[in-house]
């Protein structure tokens, strides 16, 4: 392993892991979008007698409960995720399945019933295909953004997990890295190693 | 590191006030420079005029040959430490170090090396990843010169760092200032109220008081000969001993007692014969085997050595220093004399002000 890959590595030592926790933030902004579209059914033609009654059963209140729970679990394991704590990857996979498998109730039940929403945002839906896009949307987005999350989330988890065991076994020397720099900084110059770098990125 | 060149620097307020009069320096390459003084003596000022944070009225501020009199702070390529580390509560340890070549956008990697570099030379490698409120005042101070250290600046400034520790962490600070400025090899100017961290810090002393330079000296210069009454009466703990009196017959005619001068003496007070002078003893240069009479009212055992404190002929309250443990009592009475070799005699001039009194030489 190079110097470069062994300071990539060491960074995360001291960095949050704060991609995967935001990208889970994300996928928590796509669901609130989604139950804003959820929640913005205006009436819903009943199946049997083809007349419309308004929503109120027992199902809005589950579906609540149900939101809070996605919303708390999100939050919960963005902040693990930062913190480099590889469980908390399973409940933000969980809750890109389960994003996807909410596409196959509520919103594919509009599109079958033909369920309208009250104005959204400048759009007046005339048919429930708009209402059904936007929640497929905002759910594959939120799905992907939790995925994406606890993938990249692990992977630095690994990493750092390798990391952290390479340098307890004595296996590599960090130390050793940074050498040259405190040489420098005690010179009063800029180090080689340094000015490598900072060549390589420009 | 550079050189720095301050030249005939005045700042003077908005509302008129000269806070600083005619400074004039030459800080050598690597040199620790420490302005010392009491509260408002301009020492700050100066301080926040090399740092940019003052602007400079008259005069002018040369950095590595650079004119950096009108330069925006950024651009003069110097670090400051405060007092109070000003140090980002929510951010960690590596951050606050970090924070400045973040805002430089420099590569992620070589602020890695710089940080690690700097917490391993300042040993806070294990605590890195904590908020500055989990450190003591002696770890966070040493972040802050940490954040300074990350950028390598041609000059450190630090002002009063260590005024908010308690005394047995300002004395473990002040050796860890003394190793890190041998390590780094840094150009430092240092302020501080404190003559315990000027005389053991500092290369050169400078002395201020009313916003003028009274003193610029090694710090054994400035103890052992020190250039007027200010700076006799400041530099030393508990301050030099003053006498009034005159010079008469080979003899110094005080209104307490009167003591023979030895040939060493009369010769550089010849000038001063019938002439007022002011006689300055250090409180350890006092011996016990003279003829002056002491009534001791107060025996402060310190250890090492006895501060003793009394009044003589019981007039004058005066403070000697005796190298051993003593046992004196209120109203014992000894007889004091003088280590004849580290007697300083001032000039005493009615129209000058009675704590500027030059020194005889």
């Amino acid at each position: 392993m190079d110097n470069t890959q062994l300071l990539q590595n060491d960074i995360l030592r001291y960095k949050k892991n704060k991609l995967p926790a935001n990208l889970a933030l994300l996928g928590l902004v796509f669901n609130c979008l989604y139950f804003c579209l959820l929640y913005a059914v205006k009436l819903l033609r009943n199946p049997a007698d083809n007349e419309p009654y308004w929503y109120a059963s027992i199902l809005i209140g589950a579906s609540v409960v149900l939101t809070l729970v996605t919303l708390l679990v999100a939050f919960l394991s963005s902040e693990g995720i930062k913190g480099y704590n590889k469980k908390y990857c399973i409940p933000l996979l969980v809750l890109a399945v389960w994003e996807i498998v909410r596409i196959f109730i509520y919103p594919l039940y509009s599109l079958q019933n033909n369920l309208l929403t009250i104005p959204y945002f400048w759009i007046r839906p005339t048919n429930s295909v708009f209402e059904f896009t936007m929640m497929v949307i905002w759910l594959c987005a939120s799905a992907a953004c939790f995925a994406a999350s606890a993938i990249l989330g692990y992977i630095n988890c690994v990493k750092l997990e390798k990391h952290i065991k390479a340098i307890e076994s004595g296996e590599i020397n960090m130390d050793a890295v940074f050498e040259e720099e405190r040489k420098a900084i005690v010179a009063g110059s800029v180090s080689q190693a340094a000015e490598k770098v900072a060549e390589e990125v420009e | 590191m550079p050189e720095v060149n301050i030249q005939h620097l005045d700042k003077i307020y908005d509302g008129g006030v000269q806070a600083v009069w005619d400074f004039n320096l030459d800080i050598q390459d690597g040199e620790f420079i420490v302005l010392v003084g009491p509260s408002g003596c301009g020492k700050s000022t100066t301080l926040r005029m090399v740092a940019g944070l003052e602007d400079i009225t008259k005069g002018e501020l040369i950095i590595d040959g650079k004119n950096c009199t009108r330069l925006a702070p950024k651009d003069r390529d110097i670090a400051m430490v405060f007092q109070n580390y000003a140090l980002y509560g929510h951010m960690t340890i590596y951050e606050n170090m970090a924070f400045s070549l973040t805002l430089r956008k420099e590569d992620k990697l070589v602020i890695h090396r710089k940080v690690m570099a700097a917490a391993e030379i300042l040993d806070l490698k294990t605590q890195l990843n904590k908020k500055p409120r989990q450190l003591s005042g002696g770890q966070r101070q040493r972040v802050a010169i940490g954040r300074a250290i990350v950028r390598n600046p041609k000059v450190f400034l630090f002002d009063e760092p260590l005024s908010n520790l308690d005394a047995k962490l300002r004395g473990s600070m002040r050796r860890e200032l003394m190793l890190l400025h041998k390590k780094l090899n840094a150009t430092i100017m240092y302020v501080t109220h404190d003559q315990t961290e000027a005389l053991t810090l500092a290369d050169r002393i400078v002395c201020m008081s009313m916003g003028h330079i009274q003193q610029i000296g090694k710090p054994i210069e400035l103890y052992e000969h020190p250039a007027n009454t200010f700076v006799a009466t400041f530099i030393g703990l508990p301050p030099m001993n003053l006498f009034d009196g005159k010079i008469e017959n080979g003899h110094f005619v005080g209104e307490l007692f009167d003591y023979p001068l030895n040939d060493k003496q009369k010769e550089v007070l010849k000038d001063y014969e019938g002439k007022e002078v002011i006689l300055g003893v250090r409180p350890e240069n006092f011996t016990r085997d003279g003829h002056i009479k002491f009534t001791v009212t107060n025996n402060e055992n310190l250890g090492m050595n006895t501060l003793v404190h009394g009044k003589i002929e019981g007039k004058k309250i005066t403070v000697c220093k005796f190298a051993e443990w003593c046992n004196y009592k209120y109203g014992d009475e000894i007889t004091l004399g003088f280590q004849e070799d580290k007697m300083h005699f001032f000039e005493k001039d009615p129209e000058g002000r009675h704590e500027y009194q030059k020194v005889i030489k």
